[in-house]
């Protein structure tokens, strides 16, 4: 289990949330859909270390001072995920896909993770 | 979005803890940072929305992650901002979809034949000018 605080992590003065994730998986994949709206491709990082994956992605807009807030409801778009993917993951097979500020990452299982059909003799 | 049809299992929402079957072994993810603030109820949800202004404009920014730009629909009621998404999930065997639609009273005047609406890595904005205002007009006084 990673050791990270429950709370929002303050760094260098950015804050970062957790995003919103979804998980499908097939007989080949795992597929992750992670939501960072407000991100674009050069804002974001993804690693891969230690069977974990890390994103992390913050927006550099920032509102044009002259605007007045007149109601909010988004959160700072600074976003952090980390998820551990344990040994049954091909890490050099990773892939990631930025589109409509949905991240998609692709992981394939590892040969040894996949079902086996044993034939009956 | 694409949705690849060769994905087996139903799109579900996660937060961390809620996650399911031999799936918890496989991908032991850490809790949360914060609480959830997702609203699954039915696949509507409802996306974030902010209301700014400048002296010009009113501008509405709503993160609607994963939707098309054409899957994505403005209308401008009187003063009212409506914005409606319609998206389908092609599952196996089985359709479903996302929706939303949410709707912002605007404060004051505006013309509504300028308004313009961008989407741009999930976030959708819309800028509604500001009807001008009526100028001070100076009356001469005559003796």
């Amino acid at each position: 289990m990673t050791c990270q605080p429950k709370e929002a992590t303050t760094e260098n003065t950015i804050t970062y949330s957790q995003p919103r994730y979804y998980v499908d998986q097939s007989m080949d994949d795992t597929l992750v859909q992670i939501e960072l709206p407000g991100v674009s491709k050069d804002e974001l990082n993804l690693t891969v270390e230690n069977k974990e994956i890390l994103v992390e992605g913050s927006a550099s807009y920032k509102l044009p001072e002259n605007w007045k807030v007149l109601h909010r409801e988004s959160k700072a778009r600074a976003y952090r995920l980390r998820l551990r993917i344990g040994d049954q993951v091909d890490q050099a097979a990773i892939k990631a896909q930025l589109s409509d500020g949905v991240l998609t990452v692709t992981l394939p299982k590892a040969e040894a993770a996949k079902p086996q059909k044993v034939k009956i003799t | 979005m694409e949705i690849n049809m060769k994905y087996l299992t139903r799109r579900q929402p996660t937060n961390g803890r809620q996650l399911w079957g031999d799936f918890d072994s496989f991908f032991n993810a850490p809790p949360p940072f914060l609480p959830s603030f997702f609203d699954w109820n039915n696949d509507v949800y409802r996306p974030a929305i902010d209301l700014f202004e400048d002296e010009a404009s009113y501008i509405v920014h709503a993160e609607v992650p994963g939707f098309d730009r054409k899957e994505i629909t403005v209308e401008l009621e009187k003063d009212r901002l409506i914005l409606k998404g319609l998206r389908k999930l092609n599952d196996d065997d089985e359709s479903s979809e996302v929706s939303f639609h949410r709707s912002v009273t605007l404060p004051d005047a505006i013309k509504s034949d300028k308004v313009n609406a961008k989407y741009e890595n999930g976030v959708l904005t819309v800028t509604i000018p500001k009807a001008e205002a009526l100028k001070p007009v100076q009356i001469e006084v005559k003796s």
